[in-house]
């Protein structure tokens, strides 16, 4: 049970990839809609997408805080119910803040991050260094990079085959785009 | 001033006992620290911490409840100018010779 409190790494490295699918997929849906839709103003890409990503940005921060707070609270009671002190003030309290903490940063920041590549391209587009008609191909072909780097990150943690696993990833990209261009046709 | 305290501790498994003898032996005066572990639960461990040095032994008490342990008792305590170890009585050889019987 104790094995709950420690390690960033596992579940920092989850929230990560959990998290940053949600940032890409999110992102691939507003610009697939805005494709076809056939807007052609590089702002509302760039508004809705960072609008979209700071939403679930808030989110992931908050939602992993306090779910974190709660679980690890628990460990630590069933510890107080073990040890028969409270452990206030002690190393472990603290210890569960600071995860608990920066959890919720790795929570938050990944979506924001990873979408906020995705939408790169329509600031080159804004800027006018690439025309739109380029900048939706390169945006849904980033959202695919991110979307195979991450199953390729997810192969290297589990040891398994990393092109496997990257391959897997960028089907479901593809899917998703597809349903929504399908959609967007009907 | 304490210059060596045996203490019976019962802490939870993490921090681990080096972890644990580390950031004990980080308390000022503390010449040396060892922690033994000699009984294990699923979630906590009895442990004989044994420390060295110039110490405050309240000080120490307080270090082992910060990281999440309590004492259960001091099972020896030197204090003083030098550090005197456990004299062995007559009664105490007498009995080791004859147990040798």
């Amino acid at each position: 049970m104790l094995e709950k409190f420690i390690e960033l790494g596992a579940i920092g490295r989850r929230y990560f990839v959990l998290n940053s699918f949600d940032g890409v997929l999110t992102t691939l849906g507003i610009v697939m809609g805005l494709f076809i839709s056939r807007v052609e103003n590089p702002l509302v890409p760039l508004s809705t997408g960072i609008g979209a990503l700071i939403a679930l940005g808030i989110s992931g921060f908050s939602s992993a805080y306090l779910a974190e707070r709660a679980e690890r609270e628990k460990g630590l009671k069933d510890l107080e119910g073990k040890m028969l002190k409270k452990m206030d003030g002690t190393y472990h309290e603290k210890k569960i803040k600071k995860l608990s903490f920066k959890i919720s940063v790795v929570n938050g920041l990944s979506p924001f991050l990873t979408g906020l590549i995705c939408i790169l391209p329509f600031a080159a587009a804004l800027l006018e260094l690439i025309p739109m008609s380029l900048a939706y191909p390169l945006s849904i072909a980033i959202s695919l990079g991110v979307l195979s780097f991450l199953g390729y990150f997810l192969g290297t943690v589990s040891k398994e085959r990393k092109i496997i696993s990257a391959l897997k990833m960028l089907i479901v990209g593809i899917a998703t785009a597809v349903i929504l261009y399908l959609l967007g046709g009907i | 001033m304490i210059r060596k305290l045996v203490l019976d501790v019962l802490k939870p498994h993490d921090p681990d006992l080096a972890e644990f003898a580390k950031k004990l032996s980080e308390e000022k005066g503390i010449a040396g620290v060892n922690v033994s572990l000699y009984e294990i639960d699923r979630e906590v461990e009895n442990v004989k911490v044994t420390i060295k040095g110039k110490m405050d032994a309240k000080k120490i008490e307080e270090k082992i409840e910060e990281l999440g342990g309590s004492v259960h008792s001091i099972d020896e305590a030197s204090a003083g100018k030098k550090l005197v170890e456990e004299a062995e009585t007559t009664y105490e050889r007498e009995g080791k010779s004859e147990w040798a019987k």
